[in-house]
């Protein structure tokens, strides 16, 4: 199975601008999923945009024209799922131009630049979907930070983890990342696919460094503060 | 410090900011010193030389000679568009007033001038050049609140505020910045003669130390000088960053409805494309 890590420097609040180059994206790749950051939609982070309701509008209709443009594709892009009248951080696993699966952000990160719980109700599903006879958890950045999640969707059958984050950077961050992928692995076994946003956002730099992980190392990766897309064979 | 990975970051954070709100000007004032030298050097990386305008703003007097070099090499250096303005008949006009009103002579303020007259002449260009302003401050300055408010400190982008100074040394070393710049004493010229340290009472290898201890690693006063540092110095250094708080904030606003532009209430990112 061939997996596609989209690298991509969407721009905050830039939805049109961010919904073509995803769909673009998904067309001309050659990959049998393509994984996008979080929140690819709206680019990471919209802060009080979050509190709009036609932004959060706009982003769902974004991500309806995505849906459109799976057919005999599959795509993992973030999005800002409403329901119950609060707001999750979430995933949608589409496939042949439906959603056929959709993770809520379980650890929602509330420190040094983090405000999540502002905007966000937490998820409590570990999640996993099945592609191709092949079981796979999906997750979003700060859920892979911490054991549990990724332990639960291995107690579920998940041969692989997707990641998709918009992590940023500090100094030493990198080697961060790194290593807990390392303890995720050491802890599972399971291969992960980690896809990272990239670009600035008000000072706020996301590092890219999108990799796949296995057999305790990185066996292939992206570059670092630059666009790229990379695909895996898993 | 991974220099070659923290100045890629920097210069991602300079040029996504430019591209993502649309400018693609900067304006520098470059006082021969450590911290523009390095700041000019990453913008140029960033945006390109032909992006990149230096203002050279001595004050005849007090400026060193060594400093008008040291800024002209660095132009020279990076071949970018430069403009010499000395500040000395912005700061006569506040003298003369001083006079004319029977005030007390005030360093203080006359020093404050100064700053606010260079951030003036910044702007104006960056006006005349639809170019945005780079501030130059690092992050021992704006811990130690070693800057004048709304005068060198104001700006656009802060492009190396996250960097001790002694970080700032080991960029300028990367980025190839002459020596003579990397290894002078930090001064801000204010006044002849005064150096940073001097003022603030240590070296900044001493300050820098105390100030990660503090800020990054959250250590209390009795816990830092248990390390070895002077106690004196220590509780300065603290208060310092205490009560030059509001140089790191805008105006104080003063909330009185349910949704003020008040800072803990009104968190809207800068770069925001969406027009709804």
């Amino acid at each position: 199975m061939k997996i596609a890590l989209a690298q991509i420097n969407p721009i905050v609040g830039g939805i049109d601008g961010n919904t073509s180059k995803i769909i673009s994206i998904i067309k001309k790749t050659k990959a049998d999923i393509v994984v996008f950051p979080e929140l690819s939609i709206t680019a990471y982070s919209p802060q009080d945009l979050l509190l709009r309701h036609d932004f959060v509008d706009e982003n769902l209709t974004a991500l309806k024209k995505i849906v459109q443009s799976t057919e005999n594709k599959a795509a993992i892009v973030g999005f800002i799922e409403r329901a119950y009248d609060v707001l999750f951080n979430s995933a949608a696993v589409l496939k042949d131009q439906q959603i056929v699966e959709i993770h809520r952000k379980i650890c929602l990160p509330n420190y040094t630049i983090f405000d999540e719980k502002r905007w966000f109700k937490e998820g409590n599903e570990a999640t996993i979907f099945e592609f191709t006879g092949k079981r796979i958890g999906v997750s979003i950045c700060e859920d892979i930070w911490f054991p549990e999640t990724t332990k639960k969707q291995k107690d579920k059958g998940a041969e692989l983890i997707i990641n998709i984050s918009a992590s940023p950077y500090r100094k030493g961050k990198i080697e961060a990342i790194e290593n807990i992928l390392r303890q995720r692995w050491e802890e599972n076994k399971v291969p992960i696919i980690y896809v990272n946003q990239v670009g600035a956002q008000d000072g706020i730099i996301y590092y890219g460094h999108s990799m796949y992980f296995k057999d305790g190392k990185v066996k292939k990766k992206c570059k670092n503060f630059e666009e790229d897309i990379l695909i895996v064979d898993v | 410090m991974n220099t070659k990975e923290v100045c890629s970051a920097l210069i991602l954070g300079i040029r996504d900011y430019f591209r993502k709100n649309n400018f693609q000007k900067a304006v520098v004032g470059l006082s021969g010193g450590l911290d523009s030298s390095v700041v000019a050097a990453l913008v140029v990386e960033a945006l390109g030389r032909q992006n990149v305008t230096a203002i050279l703003m001595p004050d005849i007097g007090t400026t060193s000679t060594k400093s008008m070099e040291h800024a002209a090499s660095l132009v020279k250096r990076l071949k970018i568009n430069h403009y010499k303005i000395s500040i000395n008949d912005f700061v006569q006009y506040f003298n003369n007033l001083n006079k004319k009103l029977r005030f007390k002579k005030s360093i203080y303020a006359i020093s404050n001038v100064k700053a606010r007259t260079r951030m003036m002449i910044l702007y104006y260009f960056a006006n005349l050049e639809n170019a945005l302003v780079i501030g130059t401050s690092d992050k021992s300055e704006i811990a130690l609140g070693y800057t004048t408010k709304y005068g060198d400190n104001a700006a656009d982008i802060l492009v190396i505020g996250d960097l001790w100074k002694t970080e700032v040394i080991e960029m300028g070393r990367f980025l190839g910045i002459p020596e003579s710049i990397l290894r002078k004493k930090p001064s801000a010229e204010l006044v002849k003669g005064i150096t940073a340290e001097k003022e603030l009472g240590a070296s900044y290898d001493v300050l820098d130390k105390i100030l990660k201890i503090c800020i990054e690693d959250g250590l209390s006063p009795e816990q830092i000088t248990s390390k070895g540092f002077n106690k004196k110095l220590v509780s300065n250094v603290i208060d310092r960053i205490r009560l030059n708080e509001h140089k790191r904030r805008t105006a104080m606003l003063i909330r009185v409805s349910e949704k003020s532009f008040h800072g803990m209430e009104w968190r809207m990112p800068i770069t925001n494309r969406f027009k709804g």
